[in-house]
């Protein structure tokens, strides 16, 4: 399958171009994971021993949380105004369609995980500011983007819209959120014996990347 | 005019499907099938009703009887017999959601969505009573209603994933659109649950203790594996039962879309 | 005390499974009766056209007598006139 690189590109360029302008997303995206992180905080008893168990679990919580947030407006957003529809009246490859968004929105998140990173890690005053940590939110956020995008596509132009993804996305990235967490904890706990879960991870990553890949044209169809 | 409302045959008849046309040149197996179809349906349904109802008495004997009692357990075991087919059915009826959503979007043949919709009804339901004798065998073994076992929990999490799939087959109505999107979510979460089986699984050998031994016996004595396989083929014959009666219900619904539709254009 | 779990298992499966096939039926019947006055109103509507349909090609055939009856009076004024009247 030849990929269109030149044509991917584009697309992720015009997409970061868009969200760069209004920022309003982001903004929003990234006040609320901040504040989902404090709002744990108090949910939860963080009590020294307490921090590293609640601690990585209140993390991607948050990032889960903000990511519905900032694909729900995004995708809807843009079917709302047209765009969408004027990209596929072009003749792109459906798949390309696809991976761009992917990249875009794990571009997107990642900004917004990029600053909660280190107020989490301020916060819980947990050492999980490393190179692995970088490593894991990617792989986790590409998860998350990945089934995020072909059910916001899904659910986009529908009332409901707003409970509908989350409904859609959470039983799947199920093994998403378990590998996240548990690889986080393993930067505060090493635990001898640990499964692979960034094994885990990045076999969810491509199944559901090559999955959604070749459905999304099935729900992008007029 | 009164052929579709009375006769309760399982044939397909030309007027409710959008299927494609049979060969009318040359009378292949197809139509030879399908005049068969017209012909026994009646009494093969009828059959299987009987058969399925004979399985089931035959089951509840089997397993609360026949088979002897367990050792450890005492009892409470038996719950095993209903408990495990039904689970082998429910995934069953998973794996049938997504081939038939792969079939649906390839052929655009309305026949199997309703096939994927009959197995979306059969296989929640399923899953309830799996979820339910599960918990209650929990509360009898370890004293809790809910253990976070792998399977389990992998068997919670295929309910909520046919809950959202009626959910989306609810939300669009009968549309096509409807069936696209449910088709694409069938077919995601069908991958995705080995994936999350393997998950859940690692996760709960950090905890080793919350294991329930309810379908991994090693070793189970002929009398118990008889009434097991037993108890599995009547509950097969249940589920091929119910399967037709959903499929037959939802070509009416279908039916009934289509001549509201008429009725309006005219 | 363990056998309570075991009696209770069997009677919630075998009623809830009783009551999901009850409810199978029932939807049945009911997107039959659907079907059946789908169907009743849609030959009512072809009956309906098709009345109308008659009742316009009697009213056209009706003028088109009346207009050729109008035309031959002017030939012979006087007793045909009266006949055609009367007719």
């Amino acid at each position: 399958m030849r990929l269109a690189w030149g044509q991917l590109w584009a697309i992720v360029g015009k997409d970061l171009r868009l969200e760069l302008r209004t920022r309003q997303v982001w903004m929003s995206m990234g006040v609320f994971a901040l504040l989902a992180l404090l709002i744990f905080s108090f949910a939860f008893d963080l009590r020294v021993e307490n921090k590293a168990a609640v601690g990585p679990g209140a993390l991607w919580v948050a990032f889960i949380f903000a990511s519905m947030l900032g694909l729900g407006r995004n995708i809807a957003a843009e079917q709302e105004r047209g765009p969408m529809d004027r990209l596929l009246l072009c003749p792109v490859d459906r798949t390309v369609i696809y991976l761009a968004k992917v990249i875009g929105n794990v571009i997107f998140i990642g900004v917004v995980e990029a600053v909660a990173l280190p107020v989490f890690a301020a916060l819980y005053d947990l050492p999980i500011i490393t190179g692995l940590i970088v490593l894991i939110t990617l792989l986790g956020t590409i998860g998350i983007a990945a089934v995020g995008v072909i059910f916001s596509a899904l659910a986009a132009n529908t009332r409901a819209r707003e409970f509908l993804l989350p409904l859609l996305v959470f039983p799947i990235i199920i093994p998403v959120v378990l590998g996240s967490v548990r690889a986080t904890e393993a930067l505060v706990n090493p635990i001898h014996g640990d499964p692979p879960w960034l094994g885990l991870i990045i076999a969810f990553d491509i199944i559901c990347l090559s999955v959604s890949a070749i459905l999304f044209q099935f729900v992008v169809e007029e | 005019m009164q052929t579709v409302t009375r006769a309760p045959s399982g044939a397909l008849e030309r007027d409710t499907a959008r299927a494609r046309p049979a060969e009318q040149t040359r009378p292949g197996w197809r139509t030879g099938l399908a005049g068969a179809m017209k012909r026994y349906g009646p009494y093969a349904e009828a059959a299987l009703g009987a058969v399925t109802a004979i399985g089931m008495l035959l089951t509840i004997w089997a397993a609360l009887v026949y088979a002897p009692t367990d050792l450890i357990e005492g009892p409470v075991q038996r719950i095993f017999y209903i408990h495990v087919p039904m689970a082998w059915l429910a995934y069953l009826a998973f794996f049938l959601v997504a081939a038939a959503s792969v079939m649906y979007l390839i052929t655009r043949d309305d026949r199997w969505d309703w096939f994927a919709r009959a197995n979306a009804e059969i296989g929640a339901v399923f899953t309830t009573f799996v979820l339910i004798t599960g918990s209650l065998w929990g509360k009898s073994f370890w004293g809790a209603w809910w253990v976070w076992d792998a399977r389990l929990t992998t068997t919670l999490i295929l309910w909520f994933i046919y809950v959202v799939y009626l959910v989306v087959r609810s939300f669009w109505g009968r549309t096509a659109q409807g069936a696209r999107n449910a088709a694409v979510y069938g077919i995601l979460a069908f991958f995705v649950v080995p994936i999350n089986y393997e998950a859940v699984t690692w996760w709960r050998t950090l905890h080793p203790s919350e294991v329930l031994p309810l379908g991994g016996t090693p070793q189970l004595p002929p009398a118990m594996v008889i009434a097991l396989l037993l108890s599995l083929g009547a509950f097969t014959l249940l589920f091929a039962f119910l399967l037709l009666q959903v499929y037959r219900l939802e070509r009416a619904q279908a039916t009934v879309e289509r001549l509201r539709a008429q009725l309006e254009e005219e | 005390m363990g056998n309570m779990f075991l009696i209770a298992s069997y009677a919630v499966l075998w009623v809830g499974l009783l009551v999901y096939i009850g409810w199978v039926a029932l939807r049945m019947r009911g997107v039959q009766g659907e079907v059946e006055t789908m169907r009743d109103l849609i030959a009512e509507r072809e009956r309906q056209a098709e009345a109308r349909a008659t009742k316009l090609a009697q009213s056209a055939k009706l003028t088109a007598q009346t207009a050729s009856a109008a035309k031959t009076p002017k030939r012979q004024p006087g007793a045909p006139v009266a006949k055609a009247q009367r007719r």
